[in-house]
């Protein structure tokens, strides 16, 4: 494929989120040497079939419906999604499985008996640079910047996906915002996606950023040593925009392989001021806040679908001894307020200017 | 969103400047605001101003414009109406009043009136109790808090139930207490200015008086100023806070804003 073929192709296929911070411009060619695909790497696939994901989200931060014969352009990557699926990033040159609509190709290893086979995407190539190497997401990350910001993050964490993390993270960046703080909203640990980024640009986040800024299309069988550093960058960098407080999202549940290991380590506990624990249902209250207890974290509010229910709120206070908020309650700005003066000492929170 | 800028307007030294009245925004509870915008802006926060139960935003507006044209600050003076805020003082009545005055200062920073996030909060009588009830919600916003002449306070302390502290009974109102004491660090290093009329001794209808009270925080404003000055600077210390208060008894003055004004020199007080 000669080089003006390729811009040309490249032009007509959808661009996967995930690949939002890539200039097309860098790519001169295309490698077939499959077997060698790693995380991040940069894939130009063709629809083989429509499966589980019949839309891809596109860099613009718009859903796109997928038709056979369609061109994409995906991240390798692995996930895990109990909800959904896990796989690995590997790919094969008869297929992969597009494992999320935010740009995610790799092979599923085992799927959520409610779902569907994944949609199938066979690798045209893997897009090479000048030099002829494989143009990896971690070539666009932001810069490496040594040393930590210091504004209070708040940690979301869950009992499970679709817990109501996501919910709880945007409505407490609302509620603070509408008290006078200026926000960043980041998830740190989970698979590229625009669902929780733009719910976090909605509700007024003054910075949004994903472990994708920091090079990773999913931070699933990634090592500590990679993710702990991108949380820091990314606080970093919403300090840089002017944030006064950062709220973390940490992606599944606290038994999720990587938000487990994160959360096991006192120096990563001792970068957040406070938690908020989202959960379903008492009973996962109850054995969510257990599990955080042993790991010498008290959650300073629980919420989530829980909270949606009178009578499980009464359950998950009565066995836990913790405050039930929800989403109405962290989007009120004197909760929010509240809550956050009550995780930060007054020392690291500091006003507005 | 609009100005009148034909409402009457209020020059002095020849200064562009008009006080005028800024509508309420589309929601049914939002805040009007009579404002003064001087057009050689100076680098101070702005000053929000809260009236009293007699609804006087327009006379506080007046009453500070001289000083905000001299100084360059804007002064901000919301209406709580009688018919739509009720009880407005205390904050946690079923209409929300400091949601009301975050959405008004956001919509003048949104047209440029405002350009920070922080401002003086002033209130007279019912509103110092308003003030610093707000302040105890958001003391990030607060670059000085001015409480001139409440009937009485919500001590920054426990010693009873919210409102008349920040205690619990287990009623809902009490949460309203722990949000507040969430926040008492930050509250508690505020610059506080407390402002009384030496005569300001009477025991007036509008002043509310229970045993209860009167035990706990005197019988007239101005002993209760003084019992808040106490509990607020014995709760600075407590806690490791150089508390930053004074309390200036105004000579010649009761229970008057406009006394306060023309005869205690209030406004200088203010701004200075």
């Amino acid at each position: 494929m000669t080089s003006g073929t390729l811009t040309q192709t490249l032009a007509r296929a959808k661009w996967a989120f995930s690949t939002r911070r890539v200039d097309p411009g860098d790519a001169a060619g295309l490698s077939t040497r499959f077997e060698d695909a790693g995380d991040g790497d940069l894939v130009l696939g063709r629809v083989m079939s429509i499966g589980s994901h019949r839309r891809i989200q596109l860099t613009s931060g718009r859903p796109s419906i997928l038709y056979p014969e369609d061109l994409v352009v995906l991240a390798c990557g692995a996930r895990y999604a109990p909800d959904q699926f896990e796989g690995i990033a590997k790919l094969d040159a008869d297929g992969a499985d597009m494992l999320a609509g935010g740009g995610c190709l790799g092979q599923m290893r085992q799927r959520n008996s409610e779902m569907k086979a994944p949609t199938r995407i066979e690798p045209v190539g893997l897009l090479t640079s000048t030099d002829g190497t494989v143009i990896n997401l971690a070539d666009y990350a932001l810069a490496p910047c040594p040393g930590r910001s210091d504004i209070p993050v708040i940690g979301v964490v869950g009992a499970s996906m679709n817990a109501g993390k996501t919910t709880a993270t945007a409505a407490l960046v609302y509620g603070l915002r509408q008290a006078g703080w200026r926000v960043a909203a980041i998830k740190a640990t989970g698979t590229g996606a625009f669902g929780d980024y733009n719910a976090y640009a909605d509700a007024g986040a003054e910075y949004v950023g994903d472990f994708t800024d920091t090079g990773m299309v999913s931070t699933y069988l990634e090592p500590l040593s990679r993710i702990i550093p991108s949380m820091d960058r990314l606080v970093r960098e919403g300090a840089e925009h002017g944030c006064d407080i950062a709220v973390v999202e940490l992606a599944d549940g606290v038994f999720q392989r990587e938000t487990a290991a994160m959360l096991e380590r006192l120096d990563v506990q001792d970068r957040f001021a406070g938690f908020v624990f989202a959960c379903g249902d008492a009973l996962a209250a109850t054995g969510g806040v257990s599990v955080l207890r042993n790991l010498g974290i008290e959650p300073a509010v629980l919420t989530g679908k829980v909270s949606c229910s009178p009578m499980a709120t009464a359950e998950a206070e009565a066995a836990t001894g913790i405050d039930i908020v929800t989403k109405a309650g962290l989007s009120d700005p004197a909760v929010a307020n509240s809550l956050v003066h009550s995780m930060a000492s007054g020392a690291r929170l500091r006003p507005a200017a | 969103m609009s100005f009148y800028t034909d409402t009457a307007t209020f020059n002095a030294a020849g200064a562009q400047s008009a006080l005028s009245y800024h509508r309420a925004g589309g929601t049914a509870k939002a805040l009007p605001a009579w404002i003064v915008h001087p057009t050689s802006g100076s680098d101070a926060p702005p000053l929000v101003a809260i009236h009293g139960i007699s609804r006087g935003a327009q006379e506080q507006a007046e009453a500070f414009a001289r000083m905000a044209l001299k100084t360059g600050r804007t002064v901000i003076a919301p209406l709580f109406s009688h018919e739509d805020w009720r009880g407005y003082q205390r904050i946690t009545n079923r209409y929300r009043g400091d949601r009301a005055l975050l959405a008004l200062l956001r919509r003048l920073e949104q047209t440029g009136i405002v350009a920070t996030d922080r401002f003086d909060l002033f209130g007279y009588s019912g509103g110092a109790q308003f003030a610093h009830r707000f302040a105890m919600l958001y003391p990030q916003r607060i670059t000085r808090l001015h409480l001139a002449a409440a009937g009485w306070y919500c001590l920054p302390d426990r010693s009873a139930p919210y409102p008349y502290a920040l205690g619990t009974t287990g009623h809902d109102e009490a949460s309203w207490g722990c949000r507040m004491a969430g926040n008492r660090d930050a509250f508690l290093g505020l610059p506080l200015a407390l402002y009384i009329g030496a005569e300001d001794t009477d025991r007036d209808p509008a002043l509310r008086s229970t045993v209860a009270l009167d035990a706990q925080q005197g019988f007239t404003r101005l002993d209760r100023i003084r019992t808040y000055k106490s509990a607020f600077e014995k709760q600075a210390w407590d806690r490791g806070i150089s508390p930053r208060t004074s309390l200036t008894v105004l000579h010649g003055c009761g229970h008057s804003f406009a006394d306060c004004i023309r005869i205690g020199g209030l406004d200088q007080h203010v701004f200075s």
